[in-house]
């Protein structure tokens, strides 16, 4: 092997090394480097937070459903979507980025739905809910969560026009 | 640099040398190719990467690669294209067939592709140490052996290649860049939670919320519930973890620890699907990495050497020491 080639491994090497002790050290994100700090951070007393889409049936007789599967919510995940959701509104423009958001979303879950990529219902609206748990032993209230807050819809002036307590909290089988 | 510096020096560098330069047979690393090409394949074929050319912009928060350099989404259509190239590029790579155009393809387009979705608003860790493994396939001379590239080398009369350190240093960077993704994972826990993460109940409290769709899979099965409720066996598995993460790179110096290290990584990622949902099944793939392919190898080819006695002897004919 020859010297240069090994010079070139040696300094790519120590490059990433130094890379990933940057962001270990000073825990900060620079893809692909990264301080991996999931789960790292204490869990004492927090509830579980999420910003869920619900998506309400063209069936009318249909209730709201939480979109939990990834083929409804391609190509985010539900994880990926409540984290960004987050973010928007610690940088103050959830309320106005939002709703072009969810029309976004629509239109593709109505899209993939049209070309057989997923099973989901059809869909005449979608809701944004803040929905929070207080993770109990046993998990006994995962459908019953202690607060749903609408965020934002599209689609859909029910909210509006009845502004009743939110719909069960309820996914597809 | 003096004398006592560079004797000083001396030491580390030749073990440095050993460790990333030994000659090694062509045909590990191309094992390792074949496998980690080939998984990887088969893990993205399903997944359409050009759903993010038509994301609406309110979920664009780029991240520092591609904010630095400004480099934009591009339409679904051309992601379509760089989504078939891709993984056309995988599988010639699996294949061996023009192996430096493939996995210089994989890296380059990989850096899009994979990245792509981090800028939407989270950084998943699933994937973005690939990248790395990927610089290092590219760079290396991995079609040598076992590929469609080597079948049509030994037909124009070229010699098969001879044992080198251009097939050992690619495995080794493998093996650096997984312990560094842990041993990071590890020191997180430490600096963010210290003792408290592994002996306040902090475990059992992450596998009940994991429950509340806490990831982008749901657990496998409830058992987390239950074992949530087991008095120590929290602090016993958060120890554990903590130990697999923090402790990983000594497998890098120590043979005896892979043993422990390797399996133990693997079975927490495969606990973590399980019991709590995350899905790490690129950093699983990776680790074909570690397979011991040199015994392997050579077990294969002795038994196929005494069944078939005229057959051509092979390289590998004892286990590496």
């Amino acid at each position: 092997m020859s010297s240069f080639r090994k010079r070139l491994v040696n300094v790519g090497v120590v490059l990433l090394v130094l890379g990933s002790s940057f962001d270990i050290v000073t825990g900060r994100e620079h893809w692909p480097f990264s301080p991996y700090s999931m789960f790292s951070r204490g869990e004492r007393g927090t509830p579980a937070e999420r910003l869920l889409y619900f998506g309400v049936p063209a069936d009318t007789s249909e209730a709201p459903f939480a979109l939990m599967r990834h083929a409804h919510l391609a190509p985010f995940d539900r994880t990926r979507l409540s984290v960004a959701f987050k973010r928007m509104d610690r940088e103050g423009r959830l309320a106005s980025d939002a709703p072009a958001a969810l029309a976004n979303s629509l239109e593709r879950y109505e899209r993939l739905r049209q070309e057989g990529r997923h099973d989901g219902p059809p869909l005449r609206g979608l809701r944004l809910y803040r929905v929070v748990w207080v993770p109990e032993p046993g998990a006994p209230n995962i459908l019953e969560p202690g607060a749903m807050e609408l965020v934002a819809f599209v689609g859909d002036p029910e909210p509006l026009a009845e502004p009743g307590p939110p719909p069960r909290f309820r996914t597809l089988p | 640099m003096n004398r006592t510096s560079t004797r000083l020096l001396a030491g580390p560098a030749r073990a440095w040398d050993r460790f990333f330069f030994a000659p090694q047979e062509p045909e590990v690393l191309a094992a390792c190719r074949i496998a980690f090409f080939g998984a990887l394949f088969v893990f993205y074929l399903p997944q359409d990467l050009s759903l993010w050319g038509d994301v609406h912009e309110a979920f664009w928060m780029p991240i520092f690669l591609f904010d630095a350099f400004h480099i934009p989404v591009l339409s679904s259509e051309a992601l379509t294209v760089l989504d078939v190239v891709w993984k056309g590029a995988l599988l010639l790579s699996c294949l061996g067939l023009a192996t430096r155009w493939s996995t210089w393809t994989v890296l380059l387009v990989g850096v899009y592709l994979l990245g792509l979705p981090h800028n939407m608003g989270k950084t998943h860790h699933h994937d973005a140490f690939l990248i790395f493994l990927f610089a290092a396939m590219a760079f290396s001379r991995c079609g040598d052996a076992w590929s469609l590239d080597a079948v049509r080398r030994r037909r124009r009369g070229r010699a098969r290649p001879a044992a080198s350190g251009e097939y050992r240093w690619p495995q080794r960077a493998a093996w650096v860049v997984l312990a560094l993704v842990f041993f990071a994972a590890g020191v997180a826990k430490i600096k963010n939670g210290g003792l408290e993460w592994v002996f306040s109940g902090q475990m059992g409290r992450l596998l009940i919320k994991q429950h509340y769709f806490g990831s982008d899979f749901d657990p496998m099965v409830l058992w987390g519930l239950w074992m949530a409720e087991v008095r120590g066996l929290g602090p016993l598995m958060a120890g554990a973890t903590v130990v697999v993460e923090a402790g990983y790179p000594l497998a890098l110096f120590f043979r005896r620890t892979r043993w422990v290290f390797i399996p133990g990584a693997v079975l927490m990622l495969v606990g973590i699907r399980v019991l709590m949902g995350p899905s790490f099944i690129p950093l699983v793939i990776a680790h074909v990495f570690w397979i011991p392919w040199r015994p392997l190898i050579a077990r294969v080819r002795a038994r196929s050497a005494h069944s078939e006695p005229n057959a051509r002897a092979g390289v590998f004919t004892a286990p590496a020491p």
